[in-house]
């Protein structure tokens, strides 16, 4: 198989695992953030750092894991104060102060130069096929981790803060609890995301990490189908193919990079003005859309 | 809901030059393509257009003077959007599916991420523009032709040193590699040789604000100041640090050193010293002349150096195209070797004279900016 | 003493940005994203006919504005209003937003390249003052701007039918809306007004520090961040956040290197957020979590 479309089919399978995560925190729950690219990054660096200074694999994403899942916790935590349209500036601002430490801790980080020569699997990444078997591996077990999540009654309860965030604080539940768990688990996901990233380039710098990821995976999220595992992997198929598919449409190269931008945001609000609950509804084609996007009456936030 | 007949045969023709990779253009009778993966759009697009006319009007020139042996030059530019991933998707749809022998690249960390699928391709990888010293070592198929950070640095850091004799500085740079390659490399020379850097104020490529950072570099006293940013903040930055008061020898390198440093600035550009590689705006050589007018005549703008890089970086492709021997890709890396001492280039940019390991150290100059022309200061 | 001076010009010039997008923000409850769009379209729009096509100044910016006001209208027209009766949750429409935003940059960028373009003109090369006290004029007139432009603002708000009205949607929508006070005119007027202070910000930009596609996000940033620090639904809160926001950047950058400096906005903003998630002058504690 070409090599072209081998790497592209490794970086669905590392943005999926990004997606799912996503899923979990935006669909699931409710909670509109824009930090998940930060996220990602902090995934990468930590990652390569341990790659780079000689621990293993294991050790790599065990802690890749961990500072994600303890960092989604802090997020959580400090934003959890501030609701509804106030919640996107906070969560802006934390995925721009995360970027501005990757960009400026240059003594750990190396700030814009990046971390190159990490490890790849096993020798060489990308492009070739032991990285998309061993990331297609995860994306299985990530996709059957966040299916069992949300039958779990976890799960339950983050759909029924969904709905009725008040409601549900009256019958007793601490929502702010749930909502925790469910970012830290979201953060985690993109955590390993980030750690494969960097093994499939070799290579990263902050900029791969900026609010464009974070939007880039929101929309993936929202165009899939919020709250639908398939609709997640739909939207990333879309998102990772749409500039590739691009490529191929003649036209002058300095018009085309910016096609392409304009196609996909015009996507992005035409879905959203026409098709609210994305490609894959939230209980399968067919269903009313029972979810975040538009029931009328539904209470998202004040 | 049907489709078309001739939809399914567009989308299979599609399907099928994805999957199925396109011959290697070495081979004699079509078109030589080479590619160039670089950041029109996102956080770099400002540089990238540089990058992209540069080397446009050098594919131009040589298609039209006959091309490569009577073989037309194609050239095929894919964004990457200033992130790695597009990087490395763009390089690999070059060469498998437009069947590139080489392709230019810039922003070091990128050239970087490339390099080892340069190798496991046997495509050249031409960096035109990233400093890091790094890619030095980057592989057999990488070449750079461009002074990297620490060439520039060093012969900077020993000039403030030792000839204007001034043992304090400080820095005000883009985050960037442009600008944080050299600042590191300066630091280093300039530290080893005995000075301090007393103070360092990193930028962002959305900022142009940077009053506050002057100011922070004023209270540190230093009495020269080193401007490490893209070529776009040099004006604002002599503007503003006149209008804050920080009153000090401006010094910068060759990215820093362009006409849009002169037009922006003014009168305030006056003294301003940089280190250039023979390549300068105002270069009285006939090469360099042409190049400033055929760019003006194409673009409707002054070029800057980068842009001189990548209009060499097309003849250095096409002399190795005419010279290999044969059409492998090792005959193609041999003859790229070749391009050195008597078989080198003079390009608009310097001379471009690959040492074993595919990289260069171009002559350079200090120059000083004398009623508003950049005049040489010390040969070097 | 320099450091607060400089501060407060500062301050002066988020003003515009953080009164213009709280304005719309408490009176329509839209996230309006593409209000950096606006900003961006009239700094451009500004250099065209000013710099390039050299109309006068007053001209040149009567008609920025006028097309600012336009855009505002259009994206409540097209787009927010048709999401609103499909009973949009809020953030569905700052996805819109956020497209549109994107959208109109990106086609500014295609029209106008990506590089640096700047307004001359004597306002910024002259100065005001002597020794420490030395000020760009420029600097001068947009704090003089600001200022004649809140006083305009409050005139509009407190004399003519249309400002009551949309003091009226901004205290309380929803009883405005049961009461039958306001019509679909009002907002347009909100959308209106706030875009063509943003447009006037946009055109100060593009004459005091310069055009790139991307520079939106600048009015966007430091204009949401200073109207929240201040609390939303607060005309003089959002002045008051926008001050403190100029003065405490120019301080924090003292201290902290240059290029913390977003950073640093959005750090000012969670911590104050910390303690009073409504905003240090909210008159309504409508962003308490429940």
């Amino acid at each position: 198989m070409s090599p072209y479309v081998l790497q592209v089919l490794s970086l669905f399978n590392v943005l999926a695992i990004a997606a799912l995560g996503l899923n979990v925190v935006v669909g699931y729950s409710g909670i509109l953030s824009v930090t998940q690219g930060a996220l990602v990054g902090v995934g990468a660096y930590v990652g390569a750092l341990v790659l780079l200074a000689g621990g293993g694999w294991l050790m790599a994403s065990a802690l890749a894991i961990a500072v994600t899942a303890a960092l989604g916790c802090v997020v959580q935590l400090l934003s959890n104060r501030a609701l509804g349209d106030y919640y996107i500036v906070i969560s802006l601002g934390i995925q721009t102060v995360l970027f501005a430490v990757m960009l400026n801790w240059q003594d750990v980080t190396r700030g814009s130069m990046g971390l190159s020569g990490i490890p790849g699997i096993p020798a060489f990444a990308g492009g070739r096929i032991e990285f998309w078997v061993v990331s297609f591996a995860v994306l299985i077990l990530a996709f059957l981790l966040v299916r069992a999540f949300s039958r779990s009654f976890h799960g339950t309860v983050l759909r029924a803060i969904r709905s009725d965030e008040i409601a549900t604080l009256s019958l007793g539940k601490p929502v702010r609890l749930y909502k925790v768990g469910a970012f830290v688990f979201g953060a985690a996901l993109s955590g390993v995301a980030g750690l494969l990233y960097a093994t499939l380039h070799r290579y990263i710098d902050p900029y791969s990490f900026q609010v464009n990821l974070s939007i880039l995976l929101l929309s993936a999220v929202i165009v899939g189908g919020l709250g639908n595992v398939y609709g997640s992997l739909v939207g990333v198929g879309l998102i990772v193919a749409l500039p590739e598919a691009l490529r191929f449409v003649p036209m002058p190269s300095g018009l085309a990079a910016h096609i392409n931008e304009i196609v996909y945001y015009s996507l992005l609000i035409l879905f959203v003005l026409f098709r609210r609950q994305g490609i894959v509804p939230e209980f399968g084609w067919g269903s009313s859309a029972l979810n975040v996007l538009g029931r009328p009456g539904a209470k998202v936030a004040p | 809901m049907g489709i078309s007949t001739r939809k399914l045969a567009l989308a299979i023709a599609l399907g099928a030059s994805l999957v199925l990779p396109a011959a290697s253009s070495l081979a004699q009778g079509q078109p030589l393509t080479i590619g160039a993966v670089l950041p029109i759009t996102g956080t770099s697009a400002r540089a990238g257009i540089y990058w992209r006319n540069g080397l446009e009007l050098g594919v131009a020139v040589i298609n039209e003077q006959g091309g490569v042996k009577g073989r037309h030059l194609m050239l095929k530019v894919e964004d990457n959007a200033s992130v790695v991933e597009r990087s490395v998707t763009a390089y690999r749809k070059l060469v498998d599916t437009d069947g590139a022998v080489a392709v230019m690249a810039g922003i070091s960390g990128h050239v970087l991420a490339l390099a080892p699928i340069a190798i496991d391709t046997k495509t050249i990888l031409i960096n035109a523009s990233g400093q890091s010293p790094k890619i030095r070592t980057a592989g057999p198929y990488t070449f750079t032709i461009i002074n990297d950070a620490s060439v520039q640095a060093e012969q900077m850091a020993e000039y403030v040193f030792t000839k204007l004799n001034v043992p304090e500085v400080g820095i005000i740079y883009t985050e960037t590699d442009t600008g944080v390659g050299p600042m590191m490399a300066f630091e280093a020379a300039f530290t080893k040789l005995g000075g301090k850097v007393v103070a360092k104020e990193g930028h962002g490529l959305q900022n142009f604000d940077l009053r506050s950072h002057l100011r922070r570099i004023k209270s540190k006293n230093p009495k020269v100041v080193l401007v490490l940013t893209h070529q776009e903040f040099a004006g604002p930055i002599l503007q503003q640090g006149n209008e804050v008061g920080l009153n000090v020898q401006w010094v910068g390198l060759s990215t820093v050193a362009t006409s849009t440093l002169l037009n922006s600035a003014g009168k305030l550009a006056e003294g301003f010293i940089a280190i250039l590689p023979e390549w300068a705006p105002g270069n009285a050589s006939a090469r360099v002349k042409d190049f400033v007018a055929a760019y003006r005549k194409r673009f409707n703008s002054d070029p800057d150096i980068y842009a001189a890089h990548f209009y060499d970086a097309a003849f250095v492709v096409a002399k190795a195209a005419a010279q290999a021997t044969d059409a492998s890709p090792e005959a193609f890396r041999a003859a790229m070797l070749g391009v050195r001492g008597a078989n080198a280039i003079e390009g608009v940019a310097g001379r471009i004279d690959f040492n074993n390991q595919g990289w260069v150290r171009k002559p350079q100059e200090i120059v000083i900016v004398r009623n508003g022309a950049y005049v040489p200061l010390a040969k070097q | 003493m320099q450091l607060s001076a400089n501060g407060l010009l500062r301050g002066a010039f988020y003003v515009l940005l953080a009164v213009s997008f709280g304005l719309i923000f408490s009176s329509t409850r839209t996230f309006h994203f593409a209000h950096g769009a606006t900003f961006s379209l009239a700094g451009y729009l500004f250099y065209t006919l000013h710099q390039t096509l050299g109309w006068p100044i007053g001209v040149a910016l009567a008609i920025v504005c006028g097309v600012g006001a336009l855009y505002g209208i259009a994206l409540e027209m097209l787009l927010y209003r048709p999401l609103r009766l499909g009973r949009a949750p809020a953030f569905v429409i700052m996805i819109a937003s956020l497209s549109a935003f994107f959208i109109t940059e990106v086609f500014l960028a295609a029209v106008y390249g990506d590089g640096l373009l700047r307004v001359s003109h004597s306002f910024s090369t002259n100065f005001v003052g002597t020794g420490e006290f030395r000020f760009p004029l420029l600097r001068l007139v947009i704090a003089g701007t600001s200022l004649a432009a809140l006083v305009l603002l409050f005139l509009w708000l407190t004399s003519t039918r249309a400002g009551v009205k949309v003091r009226a949607l901004a205290s309380d929508p929803e009883l405005a809306d049961a009461l039958g006070m306001v019509s679909q005119t009002t907002r347009y007027w909100v959308f209106a007004v706030g875009s063509v202070m943003v447009s006037v910000a946009g055109a100060f930009y593009a004459t005091d520090l310069g055009l790139v596609p991307h520079m939106g996000i600048v009015a966007l940033l430091y204009g949401s961040v200073a109207a929240m620090l201040g609390g939303i639904g607060s005309i003089a809160g959002g002045v008051a956040g926008a001050m403190i926001l100029g003065v405490s950047m120019d301080v924090g950058m003292y201290f902290i290197s240059g290029q913390w400096q977003d950073a640093l906005a959005f750090g000012i903003l969670i911590l104050v957020m910390l303690f009073r998630p409504s905003g240090l002058f909210a008159r309504r504690t409508e962003a308490m979590e429940v």
